[in-house]
């Protein structure tokens, strides 16, 4: 049975809900439990869980716990979640025993020397906090996503005024000086700086540098939105200014979707002008042909190949020629392992390397449904039930709207991986496990339990798929959370643009 | 401080939200400072109490 | 120290005593030290009536519990001391409630636990006072102290009017006058980690004091 309770006006961070969340479904006769900021977006994926929220009168600032239990200990659980949230069993750890200040003021206080602001708070509250933060001086990098347009434009604007970056909103990862902020891998310090519009599209070309032994000074990123039109890229090109005169920069990268042309326009100009070696990764842009020292690339992973030949002082055409004899040699694994048949499934965490794996799969297979598609005609009317070959994007907002980021937890996704694989016409699923700092302290484990719960259940039916965008000096060291993966049968590509080549190859 | 200044020093962060993100820049050895931040309405909520307080003269 | 000590409270790092109706404590650990407390090696021989022999102890002063003048505050931490109603959130909300409707005397042997929050706050504030050289008389009624709070409690208390304090909150007190970086967060996370919301609760109070105070001023 299940039990519904509602705590109003209440406010916990996200973390600490899952946590409560976590605790719970580990108590014997728990079958589910969740705990909410009943916003919209909430209570439409707690009811498609299956509780019944009909006839409450819910407002975003009440919390719901909602649990699925046996009838004779249900009444205990409730009790329990009341009990974790208000003393959490965690809390005796020494983290939680520091003191932190509570203000922005009270925290420079501490840290009068501080120089750049990482604000992850909820959107409707991070575009204020971002202008107070620009006031004190300093620079901002905006994890939140929900952040108006109006108001990036806003603080863009007074941000260049006075020299300040504002890395964002929606900007998940940048590196200062070697140092990751947000979702940020250990990858080692090199004469590359990156400028990125895209989080994991940042994460897939510095992880894929560092396997090719290339390291990286600073990545700034800047929000996907930066390169749009109505903004103008102002982020993006204070980052190439500041990266053009940095002595220690070789070799600049940008990383994104295709900007708007205008933008476009500005960047290759002011890169022309600036006579550095550049590699424009723009993923699924229409520019073809090299003009050295500036190059174009289509791809996260082919990005980092030309990029590692420059900084090399190699041939790029060479490698990317290396990287196709690759991209060939998939078609034998994926005769070894046996074509599938049905659909493919794709689940990600990372939203530039779900966009990048729609782009390759769309030309192997054809029209991909997402809940962000290449083509909006495609767009699956509800992101919790797939049609046809489609990928998902659990970084959408949907999805991460008073919840944690699906690379801080996987136990959603995964939880949909037993839900694709109940479908007779499901062949492959393909997903992303993304390391670094910032993410779970080890997803591989939060998608493995579900994977070998399918593979129970279907046996060989289905194939897995999956790509660690990682590396061995990751808190989580990618080769154990590989070796997770590939104990319960996961086929592992080197790349997200191999992993969802290989997808499609299973299948045709 | 000028963005030159930022990548030639590295960052000195002020942690504003996810507590996770202060911890991993601990961990890099980067000067990190947390804000265990709340909603304004709460803090008003707290302010209208003090405000209240004071005018009340408690003592 | 010689004398019939009563064995009172036993914990890992500590045992608390009584004599005359004051506290006395043995500690293990320095940071634990207070008023009335010597440091020893071992807790295990502590039983009731125990008799401490002073020449027998290896170190016998190493805290000095006296709480300093402030000769000034650096103006650099005023936004910390603001905040110190916003760390009464959560269960600590009670105290502010509590504080104002009825004042500081409510707040004596309010909250659960050994030092009720409520005496925490008003032991941060009575310190604070003391260190910045004002007069307190007339902040709580010490009268009948001891039936209002526990035992311990009502101790602290009576200590911090008489101007004594203990080893982690003397820390604070020199890091905020030498102003130096790192020394104040790091006595903050010290207190901090004395209990669930003890440590919060003293800062909050401490941190009213002198926000009140440079109001003032």
């Amino acid at each position: 049975m299940q039990r519904v309770e509602v705590v109003r006006g209440v406010y916990y961070d996200s973390v600490s809900l899952m946590r409560v969340a976590q605790e719970l479904t580990k108590i014997d006769g728990v079958i589910d439990a969740t705990l909410n900021m009943a916003t919209e977006a909430n209570i439409k994926i707690m009811s498609a869980a299956g509780f019944d929220l009909s006839g409450l009168d819910l407002r975003p600032s009440d919390l719901v716990i909602a649990v699925k239990a046996n009838e004779e200990i249900i009444d205990g659980i409730i009790a329990k979640a009341k009990e974790y949230l208000s003393n959490p069993p965690w809390k005796t750890t020494e983290i939680s025993q520091q003191y932190f200040p509570k203000s922005l003021n009270g925290a420079l206080s501490m840290l009068p020397e501080a120089n750049l602001a990482l604000i992850s708070i909820a959107g409707q509250y991070a575009g204020d906090e971002a202008m107070e933060c620009l006031n004190k001086g300093l620079h901002v990098m905006l994890y939140s996503d929900n952040v108006s347009l109006e108001k990036e434009i806003e603080l863009k604007k007074i941000a260049k005024e006075r020299g300040l970056l504002v890395m964002g909103p929606d900007c998940g990862t940048a590196v200062v000086k070697g140092i990751g902020l947000g979702f940020a891998n250990a990858c080692p310090l090199g004469p590359v700086g990156m400028v990125a519009a895209a989080g994991t599209g940042l994460q897939e070309v510095h992880v894929q540098l560092a396997h090719r032994g290339i390291g990286v000074l600073h990545a700034i990123g800047t929000g996907g939105r930066d390169v749009k039109e109505a903004v103008g890229g102002i982020t993006s090109l204070m980052g190439i200014e500041a990266l053009l005169e940095n002595d220690d920069v070789k070799v600049i990268v940008m990383v994104g979707k295709p900007p708007a042309p205008e933008v476009e326009k500005k960047i290759f100009q002011r890169l022309v002008s600036g006579n550095k070696p550049a590699v424009l990764g723009y993923i699924g842009g229409e520019l073809e042909g090299d003009r050295p020292p500036i190059y174009f690339c289509k791809e996260l992973e082919e990005t980092a190949a030309v990029t590692a030949a420059v900084v090399n002082g190699t041939d790029p055409d060479l490698a990317r020629k290396d990287l196709n004899l690759k991209y060939e040699h998939l078609k034998e694994l994926a005769s070894h392992f046996g074509k599938r048949k049905g659909y493919l499934r794709g689940l990600y965490s990372g939203g530039t390397l779900c966009y990048e794996a729609q782009l390759v799969a769309s030309k192997l297979l054809g029209p991909i449904y997402s809940n962000a598609p290449l083509d909006e005609r495609y767009k699956l009317p509800d992101s919790l039930k797939s049609i046809g070959n489609c990928m998902v994007d659990y970084g959408e907002d949907e999805f991460t709207q008073g919840r944690l980021h699906p690379m801080m937890d996987s136990s959603f996704r995964a939880k949909r991986m037993i839900e694709e694989a109940k479908e007779n016409e499901v062949g492959v699923i393909l997903f992303d496990c993304v390391l670094g700092y910032g993410c779970h302290e080890s997803p591989a484990e939060q998608l493995a339990s579900a994977i070998s719960q399918v593979k129970r259940e279907v046996g060989d039916r289905i194939i897995f798929v999956g790509y660690v965008c990682g590396v061995e000096a990751d808190p989580q060291i990618a080769s154990s959370q590989r070796k997770i993966l590939e104990d319960v049968g996961v086929v592992l590509a080197d790349s997200n643009a191999q992993a969802a080549r290989l997808a499609c190859l299973l299948l045709q | 401080m000028a963005i030159k200044d930022l990548l030639a020093n590295g960052p000195i962060v002020v942690n504003i939200g996810i507590e996770q993100f202060y911890h991993d820049l601990k961990k890099q050895d980067a000067k990190v400072v947390h804000v265990d931040w709340r909603p304004s309405a709460l803090k008003s909520d707290l302010l209208s109490k003090l405000r209240k307080l004071r005018e009340g003269g408690a003592n | 120290m010689r004398g019939d000590f009563h064995l009172k409270e036993r914990y890992k790092k500590t045992c608390n005593l009584i004599l005359d109706g004051w506290r006395f404590s043995l500690v293990l650990d320095y940071k634990d030290m207070g008023p009335r407390s010597l440091l020893v090696d071992s807790l295990d021989d502590v039983a009731d009536n125990l008799l401490i022999d002073s020449k027998n102890l290896k170190v016998p002063v190493i805290y000095d519990p006296n709480i300093p003048q402030a000769s000034s505050i650096p103006r650099r931490w005023d936004a910390l001391f603001r905040e110190w109603y916003m760390l009464l959130d959560d269960e600590l909300e009670v105290l502010l409630f509590t504080l104002d409707n009825d004042g500081y005397d409510a707040l004596v042997g309010l909250g659960p636990g050994s030092t009720p929050a409520g005496d925490d706050f008003l032991t941060g504030m009575h310190i604070a006072l003391r260190w910045m050289g004002h007069n307190f008389e007339n902040v709580i009624s010490f009268r009948n102290l001891e039936s209002r709070t526990t035992w311990f409690s009502s101790c602290m208390l009576y200590d911090a009017a008489c101007g004594l304090t203990w080893y982690r909150s003397k820390k604070l007190l020199e890091a905020l006058s030498r102003g130096a970086d790192g020394e104040v967060e790091d006595a903050l996370n010290e207190l901090m980690s004395t209990g669930h919301t003890s440590g919060r609760a003293w800062i909050s109070g401490f941190f009213h004091a002198v926000s009140v105070c440079n109001s003032f001023s």
